[in-house]
């Protein structure tokens, strides 16, 4: 009899599973006005469509906006981690619920990570001596990852594979001259908790165990001289605990007020600066230019750390870190300012990284840093001007807007890029310089080549990889023909499909010694 | 578009079921046909006009070799005119075959012959072709055969050619199996593309069978398919790592095609169409001729009928024998990718089948327990299956050498990630396919449990969906 029920049911079973999905969805979907085609940011290009881009485009932005989505995914990510102990390949459970990201514990170091070490390490060196042998003084600061200090909060089958990089990496900075502070020592000396367990980052403990060692350095170093800079003028004071949920947790995706998100909450209170004029307002140093200033990563920026080495160091502290934006074009951004002679070097600089930037971040660090140096040798401070253009030719780049040189676009395929012609040829010895900011969202590896015009060789092509959030990467590169031969043309690629760009006007970079337009001559002659 | 996307499931195919069945009977193979446009076209439009050009061509050519063989049976005993006719029926056949395999050669093999040209030329010290990059358009290998069989089928009399143009395109644009098969031979599909019946039982029979495909792809084949790529991309895996890849590549294959399979013939169901079982249990096999017997069916019969047969087939003596069957895998291996890695895999399993038929179509470990049997042959394919997904000779032979021991020394830990969903995957996978009924067998027994239960998991893997990212069945690059 069962049996029988079961066997009229079944197909009914099929058909309304079937139903559910394929119209309940759309019509939860149009409930919520998303339909094919709302998330388009702009009119399709027969182009686009003849080569199917429109289709990814409109399918990239129906995945991105599903109503739906949003709606069961913190469920079913719930109940995977119930049922499984995991969601995202991207956070790694650890013991005593410690998340990792994956990444930085999973067949860490990368194959390369190893290899390169030296290479980044010697960047960074030349950088920080371009810095001291103009009068500052440099502290780099590696902060260890969370697994370098806790290997034991690993899962059992990582711990096995757990490869110790950090030593590597104080090691290779010492033999590149610039021996850094170990701060993978202290950190596990502590008694209190250095990282956060639900987040890659430390805790306040941690932030003030490296600030007090980076203090003890600078001390050492200033053998008794009085630091430079401002006397501090703002206290330290601990906020009331909160309940914190870190940012791996939440890439596990869970629901805002479940109880699974509470779980992995910790509590925390909070160590800030207070100003005595201002006591409502929390510091994290100053914006304003200071003899001592710390560039980093969220590290420095986030945490109140550049408040805790002012208290540390009883002086103000500018704080140029951002969250999201370390390896080479932060320091491009304080580099900049120095190079066109809008400030001085400061007097102290502690450079921070976290340990993976060295070992994964090469040409997001190496190429922006041996930019500078080879700026830094210009025989005088380098005077900006607008790189004259006397025509762009697109490639495989929709132009969405574009204004007094600035222009906005997407980037479809391997082939797109901007190539600008230039009114009047360079010097491509390499003695000018090319900047421009650039914001992208979708690509990470960014080229930048020059040659004589068309039909002419062009040079071997300068690779930038990128970091994709709010900020725009600060590109800067010696003007460089083939041999050294005039450039009349600028070419600007883009490597990956789909890549939305935001491009501020070329700048010209030249030596102030070196007048612009008698360059021009040179090369135009060289182009004759 | 793929059937695992959020525009096909939520967008599309209620779209075109609902417009379908709210059609007159008369107007659904063309509505079929131009949404089946939409459903190619998603990739690259312009592909939509190469399609295009098949079709008229095979069209053309079917209703010529149509209307010169009533002419023939027409001429009676005239023989010289029967003869002339029987001369331009056969040269409008070898035209649509012309010109299908020139299509497909150009889009599918031109890249590798100037490629193998060069790397040849190279060591002469020649200076190497230069010709742009020709993007493979998707599914051609299929849609070409499937033209083909019309011409064929036509030619010989098993069908007639259709009248309408429309209901040809219908055939070759089939969206449900358009681009990675089952390859539908004209004669089965020529009755159901002018007429066919519309069931309760046959709908609900699509999408339960549509739902247990989704089921093989997504929460299956895509769970053990990291793995695999983990392994494969190995420099220098470890025996471990190396038998783990291929035996994960191995599930993949398996339930990534065979989930297509049970999607595409779910679907064509839910259309009225019945197109024939593609996978009937294949890692059940106790030989290599009987896993053939069992894999992407539709390819091996229509290699045997379309080409080992009119090779001469096992009718010219032995030596012919497996020399045909070695020629037809050969080919087989060469029409899944233009690179040596298939090749070799043709040319492997056709010395397997060419020495299964010396011994008399038995395996060389006949007398071994079935279960045994089973596992020598999975062992085969598995080794087999290394080929087919390295990326180059070197890899799969790099691969080969671990899992005989010849890899990199063990470092006491995988290098290969195992999630927990894999993990279960690894453990299940084998054991469904191994000893569960196939999607057929459980969709004709009409199992009500596996029915109810297929259902109730399908929002769950739709969830899954939303979780994972894109990922194509590995036929598309086919």
């Amino acid at each position: 009899m069962s049996s029988s029920i079961l066997a009229r049911v079944a197909p009914w079973a099929s058909i309304l599973a079937l139903a559910v999905v394929v119209i309940g969805a759309p019509v939860h979907e149009l409930a919520h006005s998303k339909w094919p085609g709302a998330g388009l940011s702009s009119r399709p290009r027969l182009g686009d469509i003849r080569k199917g881009r429109t289709a990814k485009a409109l399918e990239a932005s129906l995945d991105k906006q599903s109503a739906l989505t949003a709606r069961l995914r913190p469920h079913y990510n719930e109940a995977m981690f119930r049922v499984l102990g995991a969601v995202t390949p991207n956070v790694t459970l650890g013991k005593d619920d410690n998340l990792f990201l994956t990444v930085q514990v999973r067949n860490y170091p990368p194959p390369q990570g190893l290899r390169v070490l030296d290479t980044t390490c010697a960047a960074i060196a030349r950088v920080a001596r371009w810095f001291e042998d103009n009068g500052t003084v440099v502290e780099l600061m590696v902060i260890p990852r969370k697994a370098t200090v806790h290997p034991h909060l690993l899962p059992d089958e990582l711990q096995a594979r757990f490869v110790p990089v950090y030593p590597r990496i104080l090691e290779s900075l010492t033999q590149a001259g610039r021996p850094c502070v170990d701060l993978a020592a202290p950190f596990r000396a502590s008694s209190e908790r250095v990282y956060l367990p639900n987040d890659d980052h430390w805790d306040h403990p941690g932030a003030i165990i490296a600030v007090r060692e980076i203090g003890a350095r600078l001390r050492q170093r200033f053998e008794g001289r009085e630091l430079p800079g401002t006397p501090v003028t703002r206290q330290l004071v601990s906020r009331p605990t909160f309940r914190f949920s870190g940012a791996l947790v939440r890439m596990l995706g869970f629901r805002e007020d479940g109880a699974l998100l509470e779980r992995f909450k910790v509590d925390r209170t909070p160590i800030v600066a207070v100003d005595s004029a201002n006591p409502t307002v929390s510091q994290l140093g100053v914006n304003r230019p200071e003899p001592i200033v710390v560039v980093g990563t969220s590290f420095s920026a986030g945490f109140f750390t550049a408040s805790l080495l002012s208290a540390e160091l009883g002086r103000e502290v500018e704080n140029r870190a951002r969250e999201g934006h370390a390896a080479g074009y932060r320091i491009m951004d304080l580099a900049r300012e120095i190079l066109l002679g809008e400030r001085e070097f400061p007097k102290v600089l502690v450079w921070e990284f976290p340990e993976e930037f060295l070992v994964e971040h090469v040409r997001a660090l190496v190429v922006p840093l041996d930019s500078i140096v080879a700026a830094g040798k210009a025989p005088a401070p380098l005077v900006s001007s607008p790189l004259r253009v006397a025509a762009r030719k697109d490639a495989g780049v929709r132009i969405t807007a574009e204004s007094e040189g600035r222009v906005e676009g997407v980037s479809s395929g391997d082939a797109s890029e901007l190539v600008f012609e230039l009114q009047t040829p360079l010097p491509g010895d390499g003695s000018l310089f090319l900047s421009y900011d650039l914001h992208v969202n979708g690509s990470d590896l960014h080229s930048v080549s020059f040659d004589g015009g068309a039909g002419q060789p062009s040079s071997a092509p300068t690779e930038f990889l990128l970091l994709r959030n709010d900020l725009p990467n600060r590109i800067l590169v010696p003007i460089a023909g083939p041999d050294a031969t005039a450039v009349k043309r600028v070419r600007l690629r883009f490597s990956n499909a789909l890549t939305e760009f935001k491009l501020s006007p070329l700048e010209l970079w030249s030596s102030a010694a070196d007048v612009t337009p008698s360059a021009t001559e040179r090369a135009t002659e060289d182009g004759r | 578009m793929i059937f695992t996307s959020q525009i096909f499931l939520f967008w599309f195919l209620p779209l075109v079921l609902g417009l379908y069945y709210l059609t007159p009977k008369s107007w659904r193979s063309l509505l079929l046909t131009l949404t089946s446009y939409v459903f190619y076209g998603w990739w690259r439009v312009d592909f939509v006009l190469l399609m295009l050009l098949s079709t008229m061509l095979d069209f053309y050519a079917g209703m010529r070799i149509g209307r010169l063989g009533d002419e023939l049976n027409a001429a009676g005993a005239d023989a010289a005119r029967a003869a002339a006719l029987a001369q331009r029926r056969k040269r409008w056949l070898l035209f649509s075959v012309v010109a299908n395999l020139g299509l497909l050669g150009y889009f599918k093999y031109f890249n590798f012959g100037v490629d193998s040209f060069n790397a040849l030329v190279a060591n002469f010290g020649v200076e190497p072709l230069e010709w742009p990059a020709i993007v493979l358009p998707v599914g051609i290998s299929f849609y070409t055969f499937q033209t083909m069989s019309y011409s064929i089928d036509v030619y010989r009399g098993h069908a007639r050619p259709l009248e309408r143009i429309v209901d040809f395109a219908c055939y070759v644009a089939l969206f449900p199996q358009l681009v990675a098969g089952p390859i539908v031979r004209y004669q089965t599909l020529a009755d159901q593309l002018v007429e066919r019946s519309h069931t309760f039982e046959k709908f609900a029979r699509g999408a339960f069978l549509f739902q247990l495909g989704f089921l093989k792809k997504l929460l299956v084949a895509d769970s053990v398919a990291s793995v695999a790529d983990q392994a494969f991309g190995l420099a220098a895996p470890t025996l471990a790592e190396a038998w783990l890849g291929s035996i994960a590549y191995t599930l993949q294959i398996y339930f990534d095609f065979s989930g297509y399979s049970d999607m595409a013939i779910g679907l064509g169901l839910l259309f009225g169409f019945e197109f024939p079982i593609n996978f009937d249990s294949p890692y059940k096999s106790t030989s290599i001729t009987e896993f053939w017997r069992r894999w992407h069916i539709s390819l091996s019969t229509w290699l045997r009928d379309y080409l080992y047969i009119p090779l001469g087939g096992n009718k010219r003596g032995p030596a012919r024998t497996y020399l045909n069957l070695a020629a037809t895998m050969l080919l087989g291996g060469l029409w899944h990718g233009a690179a040596w890695t298939f090749v070799a895999w043709g040319a492997y399993q056709g010395a397997w089948l060419a020495f299964e038929r010396w011994m008399g179509k038995r395996s060389l470990y006949g007398f071994l327990p079935r279960l045994g049997q089973v596992l020598v042959t999975m062992v085969i394919v598995i080794v087999g299956w290394v080929f087919f997904r390295a990326t180059s000779l070197d890899q799969a032979f790099t691969v080969l050498g671990a899992m005989c021991g010849a890899g990199a020394a063990s470092p006491g830990y995988l290098s290969v990630d195992v999630a927990p969903l894999s993990r279960v995957m690894l453990v299940a996978a084998p054991l469904i396919a191994l000893f569960l009924p196939n999607s057929q067998q459980l969709a004709d027994a009409g199992s009500a449990l596996a029915r109810i239960a297929t259902a109730a998991s399908f929002p769950v893997a739709v969830c899954h969906l939303f979780f994972v990212s894109y990922s194509p069945f590995l036929y598309f690059q086919f």
